[in-house]
């Protein structure tokens, strides 16, 4: 999953040299860039941040109002403030308004990439499950009385939402920019997702003020009395397979199944919208080249999967295990 | 130096090998039908740079497939056409990689000469 980290600071220049040396370390980080705290607060409106890491003194809107109204709307969001006129009793001030770290100008780009991998490492300390229920697995962490907070992405439409709990009571729901018990509607009523655990929650104030269960019973009553949006989705590319076995992603897994075996060593079968920017950049690629548009991809990263993508809308991707037949399954799919 | 890549070039289906440092410079390039565009080793190269990490990727276009692999030794990039037996391609380059040498890091003032 591509994760959107913003960096504001009014030095142009700097911006673009750590926009180009985080990409380049890595890969699943898109970052996106603000002159300053007003800017920062537009891209937060657009984008799904993950991370922000700002300067302190910029015109307009500086990193400490920046910080106090991220403490207000966007909570969940770690912020990493810089500056070069740091002092201990400074340090000790922003904490106390909600940083999650503090690195004195001028920082290398190692420690700055430190820091950030271990707080977006964080968000996913408690680990991922892909095509949950989000009700049944939220219902779990009201019974366990667990503390943590949970990123949700809606895998059909992609969005993505944010449920903060402590000891077991829903504290607080974000979408966007749409906080409590409206965000808490939406994210309950999506029926399957992606999702991710923070063993941590750093939201104190309850706003939702009801119990889970409750809450899920209208979601689920407000999703179906809502009439579903048209699917816009275009067919898909030139495969038989999708056509011949359906769109969803348990009848594509049985179909995979059933041509290969059972034992075939496919893992998982999920659709991930964070692909969207590299399918599209290797399909311009590949008409530049002359070889038309991507249809199938295999990428090994050194992991106990690889993974197969399938471009459409959204883009496929099955992870497989070492026992599955490469040729077979590429063939299958149309490569 | 041709003489690394020769398996690779003999495969049927195979189109142009080539092979750059992590950095993006052309090491080695060579197609074996003659070059059907205009494209420049740079061009094969920004594809190949985004694929991120990924230490080994084989994408299939509509109009042929590309095989790229990484490791620290530099990056592989092999395009073939539509057929061709990419099993036979990973297994030979496994042997190309395990017989490329890792850069030595240079000392003293000699690293600010080329070599």
């Amino acid at each position: 999953m591509i994760r959107n980290v913003l960096i504001v600071d009014d030095d142009r220049e700097m911006l673009l040299d750590l926009q180009e040396r985080l990409c380049q370390r890595d890969s699943s980080l898109a970052v996106l860039m603000a002159g300053n705290g007003i800017e920062a607060l537009e891209s937060l409106r657009s984008h799904d941040v993950s991370l922000v890491v700002t300067d302190l003194k910029m015109p307009v809107m500086d990193g400490q109002g920046l910080l106090s109204v991220m403490m207000q709307h966007y909570a969940d969001i770690p912020v990493i403030v810089m500056t070069g006129f740091g002092t201990p009793e400074k340090e000790r001030q922003l904490r106390a308004d909600g940083a999650a770290e503090f690195l004195a100008k001028p920082v290398s780009i190692d420690q700055l990439a430190r820091q950030m991998a271990v707080l977006l490492n964080q968000q996913s300390e408690g680990g991922i499950l892909h095509h949950v229920s989000s009700a049944t697995f939220l219902q779990l962490i009201e019974m366990d009385q667990k503390t943590c907070t949970v990123r949700l992405e809606h895998m059909r439409s992609g969005r993505r939402g944010i449920l903060s709990f402590v000891r077991g009571e829903l504290f607080d729901a974000r979408v966007g920019e749409v906080l409590g018990l409206n965000a808490a509607y939406q994210i309950l009523g999506w029926e399957s997702v992606s999702l991710s655990l923070q063993n941590s929650c750093v939201i104190r104030n309850n706003r939702i003020r009801k119990n889970l269960c409750p809450l899920i019973l209208e979601a689920a009553r407000r999703r179906d009395e809502t009439p579903p949006p048209p699917d816009k989705r275009p067919p898909r590319a030139s495969m038989a397979v999708a056509e011949d076995s359906g769109e969803s992603l348990a009848q594509f897994r049985i179909w995979i199944e059933k041509e290969l075996g059972a034992d075939c060593g496919v893992e998982d079968v999920f659709e991930d919208p964070s692909w969207n920017d590299r399918v599209e950049r290797l399909s311009r690629h590949g008409e530049q080249l002359n070889l038309g548009r991507l249809v199938l991809a295999w990428e090994t990263r050194g992991e106990s999967c690889d993974y197969i993508v399938r471009p459409g809308v959204p883009h496929m991707i099955v992870a497989v295990n070492p026992k599955c037949p490469r040729e077979q399954l590429m063939q299958r799919l149309g490569g | 130096m041709r003489g690394l890549f020769d398996d690779l070039l003999r495969i049927d289906g195979v189109k142009a090998v080539m092979f750059f440092t992590l950095s993006g410079q052309p090491v080695f390039e060579e197609f074996t039908m003659g070059r059907t565009n205009a494209a420049s080793a740079s061009d094969w190269f920004a594809l190949a740079a985004c694929l991120g990490k990924a230490k080994e990727t084989e994408l299939v276009f509509e109009k042929g497939r590309i095989y790229v692999r990484r490791s620290a030794k530099g990056i592989l990039l092999v395009t073939m056409g539509l057929i061709a037996p990419t099993g036979m391609v990973r297994l030979i380059s496994d042997i190309l990689f395990s017989r490329l040498k890792e850069p030595k890091p240079v000392r003293g003032i000699k690293r600010f000469f080329k070599r």
